[in-house]
């Protein structure tokens, strides 16, 4: 059996509009690792919630295969989907009865005992307003009880999508814990979001998506460092603007000296930087990586997805990922319809 | 049989629901309660004041006259011999019940009066139930959260259409029986005998109502899970009972009644009904006044009954098949 928990091959999704055929998703080839925080990034219509929406059943792809825990779903969802937890989008409950009495039915559903319906509202701190209705609830309330009816299944595999919508900071930080205790503790989480600083906290590994079409996966580390950019510091202008015109011949994208002696150059492989200098004697006096952030790499990545230049980094995900160091602030988030 | 229960709780649960039910109750209860005031008994102080005003006739001088011209020459009244009795009945002679003019119960009668009524009632209320069920879900966006909990699509729709069935089923059974028991105990109150065989024919029509009731339900059910939306569904409930009606009418002219609905209503509730048909052979003797009316079985209206029910849940079963959720 495979050791991934998603996996899905050539996916796609096409809608008919009146403006013709959309495509929602395209070809598209997804593998998550069993463990850890899977972050699922891409612009608002990028195809991130109809992937999971046809991963979970909800919607049928046009073509292309799925597996999850690797059994074939659709066909197999039943199998499975007592393993499987998931927010998609929206919370969606009956906003008449109250809290308890939509986990009550969920549960019962499942054969879940009702004291797991007590233990989920508490793990969310529902505890007092569970017997209110849902359509009281603030949208932060309504985000913990749809989390609490994850945990109704105690689940091997949790999708949430956006999960930290609507939540004050306070909550935010206890949903991202909560998400980064439980993939420590082996559950896999594949977290869709286009809040980016979430994804560089939270997930150990991350698929990112535009148009519908994958666009760089790998972990999210390495994904960092797949766009490195490195500055090179020569002794003076003169010297900058010959190992610029050095550089560049070698077919490396360098940002040429503005003023000064630094140049900036993008590269996987800073060898080659001091090997291509070294052969027209220039010598180095530093050389040093420049970490994107994940927003860089996003931008980078969509931008480039827009142009039509089709960038596609894969980078091979690691047995036990590690997660990404934190960064000291909270990092931008992407309005609804950048891109 | 675990979802089963989880539907019915939820159906349960919905205050919508539960208001329709309680006019399942009510609205049969107001019928009864309106029969029994309108065919009530004459009171004493009624009849009293009836036989005052046919005394007040028979001794006027104009009646008296008119009747002693009668006895004496009877022939002016085309009578011979006459009698008391005979002009009395001639020259229309003021009687009792001619001012005792309120109906009176007749429980056989009412099987194809307030009993269609009712259950013609109970069937709009199933339905709705059951528009309001599904569209409740739909609106609410929560189906496609009760399907992470069970992916299994035909189990999740025969279950909730089972409950509706189990609902209409017993809601009319219950309001049916409590409404001819009532009916009994009013006439059993006011002395009055019914046939034994009437009871039949009116138990008969009172199952085959709350069957109806059922379908009618589940039809409303499946309607809307094939819609997704309340209102669309009950959009098209009314286009079809009064536009199709129409459009019947007007396309089929003098042959459309074999064709609607209620024509097929009544031939389900009352084992057969007979319709007007210009196509209706006349009785060969000139004499005879020729009724031009058909028989529809009960037969021919399930099969048409059922033939739209089954269209409904081949439709709605496809739809939530196939189709997204969103």
């Amino acid at each position: 059996m495979s050791d991934l928990v998603i996996e899905t091959s050539g996916l796609r999704k096409e809608f008919r509009t009146r403006k013709g055929l959309r495509v929602a998703v395209a070809d598209l080839d997804l593998a998550v690792p069993a463990g850890g925080v899977h972050g699922f990034l891409g612009p608002n219509g990028s195809g991130k919630t109809t992937t999971i929406r046809m991963l979970l059943g909800l919607a049928s792809p046009t073509r292309g295969s799925m597996r999850l825990f690797g059994q074939a779903v659709p066909h197999r969802l039943p199998q499975v989907m007592g393993r499987v937890g998931a927010v998609v989008e929206s919370p969606k409950f009956s906003p008449t009865f109250s809290g308890r009495q939509n986990l009550d039915l969920l549960a019962r559903t499942i054969g879940a005992p009702a004291a797991r319906v007590d233990a989920a509202i508490e793990t969310v701190g529902l505890t007092g307003r569970d017997r209110d209705r849902y359509k009281a609830y603030s949208l932060g309330m309504k985000q913990r009880l749809a989390i609490a009816a994850t945990l109704l299944k105690d689940p091997r595999l949790l999708i949430l999508d956006e999960p930290t919508n609507g939540l004050d900071p306070a909550g935010i930080r206890e949903i991202r814990d909560t998400v980064r205790t439980l993939g420590e503790a082996g559950v896999t989480v594949l977290l869709s979001s286009h809040i980016l600083a979430e994804v560089q906290q939270v997930c150990t590994s991350a698929t990112i998506i535009g148009n519908g079409r994958m666009l760089a996966e790998g972990l999210v580390d390495d994904l960092l460092g797949a766009l490195t950019s490195y500055r090179v510091v020569v002794d003076d202008r003169a010297t900058a603007l010959d190992a610029s015109t050095a550089l560049a011949s070698a077919g490396l994208v360098v940002q040429p000296p503005v003023d000064g002696s630094v140049l900036h150059v993008e590269t996987q492989r800073p060898a080659q930087i001091t090997e291509t200098l070294a052969g027209v004697g220039i010598y180095l006096s530093e050389l040093s990586p420049v970490r994107a952030d994940l927003e860089t790499v996003f931008l980078d990545l969509t931008a480039a997805d827009t142009l039509g230049t089709g960038a596609h980094i894969s980078i091979p995900l690691a047995d036990s990922p590690e997660p990404a160091p934190e960064p000291a602030s909270a990092g931008p988030t992407l309005e609804k319809g950048a891109h | 049989m675990r979802l089963f229960t989880v539907e019915l709780t939820r159906l349960r649960w919905r205050r919508a629901v539960i208001v329709l039910l309680a006019c399942c109750f009510l609205v049969p209860a107001l019928i009864w309660a309106g029969l029994a005031w309108n065919t009530r008994p004459f009171s004493d102080a009624e009849v009293r004041d009836a036989q005052a005003q046919v005394d007040a006739q028979i001794n006027s001088p104009e009646m008296k006259h008119e009747l002693h011209r009668c006895e004496t020459h009877p022939r002016e009244f085309g009578l011979t011999p006459s009698t008391k009795e005979l002009c009395t009945e001639r020259i229309g002679v003021p009687q009792l019940e001619w001012y005792l003019y309120r109906e009176q119960l007749d429980v056989p009668a009412q099987r194809q009066e307030t009993g269609l009524a009712v259950i013609t009632i109970l069937a709009a209320l199933a339905m709705l139930v059951g528009t309001t069920f599904a569209g409740h879900d739909w609106n609410s966006g929560s189906m496609s959260n009760q399907l992470l909990f069970e992916p299994r699509r035909l189990r999740v729709w025969a279950a909730k259409a089972a409950v509706v069935f189990l609902m209409g089923l017993v809601t009319g059974a219950a309001v049916l029986a409590a409404y001819w028991g009532g009916l009994s105990a009013l006439a059993n109150a006011r002395d009055l005998t019914v046939p034994a065989h009437e009871w039949e024919l009116i138990r008969e029509s009172a199952g085959r109502g709350a069957l109806l009731v059922a379908l009618a339900g589940v039809g409303g059910y499946a309607l809307t899970m094939f819609f997704r939306s309340t209102v669309a569904t009950l959009g098209v409930l009314f286009a079809v009972t009064v536009g199709g009606t129409l459009v019947m009418v007007t396309v089929l002219g003098e042959y459309a009644d074999r064709w609607l609905l209620t024509t097929n209503v009544m031939a389900v509730v009352f084992d057969g009904v007979e319709y007007y048909s210009p196509a209706a052979p006349c009785a060969e003797d000139p004499s005879m006044t020729c009724s031009q009316t058909l028989t529809l079985t009960l037969a021919d209206g399930a099969a048409y009954l059922g033939g739209l029910l089954a269209v409904a849940v081949v439709l709605s079963l496809w739809s939530f098949r196939r189709r997204d959720v969103p």
